[in-house]
């Protein structure tokens, strides 16, 4: 029984490592725009993805034909967060949840998404919007910046707003303003108010006690 | 007073009795001067607690809560905007903040009860000071503490609120007592404690809320602790205790049995009127003490005041807010005026009526007065200057007379003749009459939110206050009209005798 839960956990663990390495040692990069790319921006193709020579972080990554249901987001692949051009085309089963898609990839340029996958906020995020024919799918190319494009942002007061990728956003406090829902300002200066008060009090003490008090006469 | 004695001019000319305790000879010392701030500032800055309390519990919500969902998109990140600490909205966190606004009000009120038994039979300043300390503690551990360590429990609330409640009843009836031992201050400034105390609570709230809401509850806490120290070394209950002598006016001077009929209780009393030394004192029993006369009659007339008073004074800014949609601060700007209001009316009230000699025929007619001050306000439109103004003038009718009541008239009930001089029964009957009081308040919370929700319609709670402030007028209108014919014979007879004495100058 123990040699089983062992194996198995060690296996979940080589499993998650290979999940890591997965997304880019699956075969090479066929997505020419992806090669063309990376070719451009002087960085080096590791099978599917386009590493720059000085970062582990992935500069353009072939995700075609990974028969892929949900987009990979950056919980799990952390390395994703710089990502420039994603090609996801060929990818029939692939599903859109708005919520949660491209969380994070805020240097986003460059997203290839087949036919049945609509590029998220449309014309309201991406500059420009074609559809490609080899493989078929779409392009959405530039990134706007969601906050200045949208009126439904940070409603609450002493935040402002900050694009966090495409079609999404964080509400961040505003300068010295923090704790939760921005609702702090400012320190409380305890050292000083202590000391105030616990001198005014002793004085106060002595000289009520010397004056009042200190003719009651007990009986 | 009026109540007890009906030796008046028409049964017995012989005894002339003065209708309130009034000393033919004010004496102001140091020990008068230092009692009156002393108690005036501990029982402020007790009410303070209770109002910092009112004024941060929307920040208190939005802490308890995430964002209300108002939009489509949810507002990230989480750990900013998004977690659940103890309820799911800020509208669920406002309805137990209401929960404990009531939970506070009943055990507020029973403790005054209890409160006001102890203070006859200890120390007025042990208990008084033990009263802060222990609010002190409390209101650290519900507000502050809880924020630091992140404890957000309904229970833990609770509990603590409600002990808050039964600290806190200590403080009324102690300052009452210390005050009416030292006689002949001037009641209805002092009356101004509570108001003054609403304001400067409101005032740190607004002050140290930028910090984090615990900050106003720390201030209170630490403000407290020290009064309660202050107090301890520095007040004197009783002028006794220094050797000054009691400034008491007695009825007379003859040991006579005079067989006394109080129309109002239906009872015969015997007292023996008589020079009294301050001979040892023993405290009233709860129930001796229920039965003086005036005692219930009054009681029951604060209770419909002060729910109207208490109801008036919390629900108004959620009246203006939901009403005329304006800011928080702007509603608890108009609340504070409401006090300025309380404040003058206490004090004017209790000057005119001292100089008088007689309660009830200035609370009557302000009560009166209040009544169509009511009306106005509740049919006004959203202007903040006609909404300032009649806000203050219907606070001089409705919290002076409140103010008197629970001060000025209290102290008189607890020290009116019919006790023998060596009955220590002010603490307790304060205690009665403000239980009383506050039990109303209490009933008054947990109905204007159903008043409103059933009828959707402020009007009818407006109508409810009306309603109460004429049960009010009611309750005091045998006293009231006992007065006026007092009132009457004492104008008749100084025109008289003002006559009588041009007549001997001719």
């Amino acid at each position: 029984m123990m040699k089983f839960s062992i194996i198995s956990i060690l296996f979940v663990f080589i499993n998650g490592e290979f999940e890591m390495k997965n997304l880019c040692t699956d075969r090479n990069a066929t997505s020419k725009s992806v090669i063309d790319y990376c070719k451009s921006q002087n960085g080096s193709l590791e099978f599917r993805c386009c590493f720059l020579s000085n970062s582990t972080n992935i500069l353009a990554i072939d995700l075609t034909e990974m028969h892929l249901n949900k987009v990979p987001d950056l919980i799990e692949f952390t390395n994703l967060i710089n990502v420039t051009m994603m090609d996801l085309r060929l990818n029939p089963q692939l599903k859109s949840s708005d919520k949660d898609d491209f969380l994070g990839m805020k240097y986003l340029d460059y997203l290839f998404l087949p036919e049945q996958y609509s590029c998220p906020g449309e014309k309201r995020i991406w500059q420009v919007i074609n559809k490609t024919t080899d493989p078929i799918g779409i392009v959405c190319m530039h990134q706007k910046d969601f906050c200045t494009n949208s009126t439904d942002t940070c409603i609450e007061p002493n935040s402002y707003c900050v694009s966090n990728g495409p079609n999404h956003f964080l509400c961040l406090c505003k300068n010295g303003y923090y704790g939760y829902k921005c609702l702090r300002y400012g320190q409380f200066r305890i050292g000083i108010f202590f000391g105030i008060s616990i001198t005014v009090t002793v004085i106060l003490s002595i000289l009520f006690y010397v004056t009042q008090r200190r003719h009651v006469k007990k009986d | 007073m009026s109540t007890n004695t009906n030796i008046s001019s028409e049964t017995d000319d012989n005894v002339t009795t003065p209708l309130i305790q009034r000393p033919t000879r004010h004496r102001y010392t140091l020990y008068h001067l230092s009692t009156f701030i002393l108690t005036f500032v501990s029982y402020a800055m007790l009410h303070a607690a209770r109002k910092v309390f009112s004024n941060v519990k929307s920040t208190m919500a939005e802490e308890w809560s995430p964002v209300a969902n108002e939009t489509i998109r949810p507002i990230k990140p989480d750990n900013i905007w998004n977690q659940t600490r103890l309820f799911n909205s800020p509208g669920d966190a406002t309805i137990f903040l209401g929960v404990l606004d009531a939970l506070f009000m009943f055990s507020y009120a029973a403790g005054l009860f209890i409160s006001g038994i102890i203070g006859d039979r200890f120390d007025l300043r042990i208990v008084l000071c033990s009263g802060m300390i222990v609010t002190a503690i409390v209101i650290f551990l519900f507000g502050v503490l809880s924020e630091w360590l992140h404890i957000y429990k309904a229970a833990w609330y609770i509990s603590f609120w409600i002990l808050n409640g039964l600290a806190q009843s200590t403080g009324w009836p102690c300052v009452v007592a210390i005050m009416g031992n030292c006689r002949g201050l001037i009641f209805g400034i002092w009356s101004a404690c509570a108001s003054v105390g609403n304001i400067f609570g409101a005032a740190l709230a607004a002050s140290f809320l930028t910090y984090g809401y615990e900050y106003p509850f720390l201030v209170c806490t630490v403000l407290l602790i020290c009064c309660a120290i202050i107090c301890f070394f520095a007040i004197i209950p009783s002028p006794a205790d220094v050797g000054m002598e009691i400034k008491h006016v007695n009825t007379s001077t003859e040991e006579t049995t005079t067989r006394v009929n109080d129309r109002e209780t239906g009872e015969e009393t015997e007292i023996i009127v008589k020079t009294s030394e301050s001979t040892a004192t023993k405290p009233i029993t709860f129930f001796r003490a229920w039965v003086l006369p005036g005692v219930a009659m009054y009681s029951l007339c604060y209770a419909c005041l002060k729910l109207v008073n208490y109801s008036f004074f919390f629900w108004l800014p959620f009246y203006l807010h939901a009403k005329f949609r304006w800011q928080e601060s702007d509603a608890d700007l108009l609340s504070t005026l409401y006090d300025v209001g309380g404040i003058i009316g206490g004090i004017v009230g209790g000057l005119i009526s001292d100089l008088a000699g007689l309660r009830s025929i200035v609370v009557v007619p302000a009560l009166l007065t209040a009544i169509p001050m009511l009306f106005v306000f509740s049919g006004l439109a959203n202007d903040k200057t006609a909404n300032g103004v009649v806000m203050t003038v219907t606070g001089v009718f409705i919290g002076g007379p409140a103010n008197m009541i629970s001060a000025a008239i209290t102290a008189d009930l607890g020290r009116q003749e019919i006790l023998a001089a060596s009955d220590q029964a002010l603490s307790t009957v304060t205690g009665i009459v403000d239980g009383t009081g506050s039990f109303g308040a209490a009933i008054g919370q947990v109905l204007i939110p159903l008043i409103e929700k059933r009828w959707k319609d402020w009007r009818f709670v407006f109508y409810f206050f009306v309603l109460m402030t004429f049960v009010t007028c009611c309750c005091i209108l045998p006293l009231f009209i006992r007065e006026c014919k007092i009132a009457i014979n004492k104008i008749k007879t100084r025109y008289a005798a003002h006559r009588q004495r041009n007549y001997d100058t001719i």
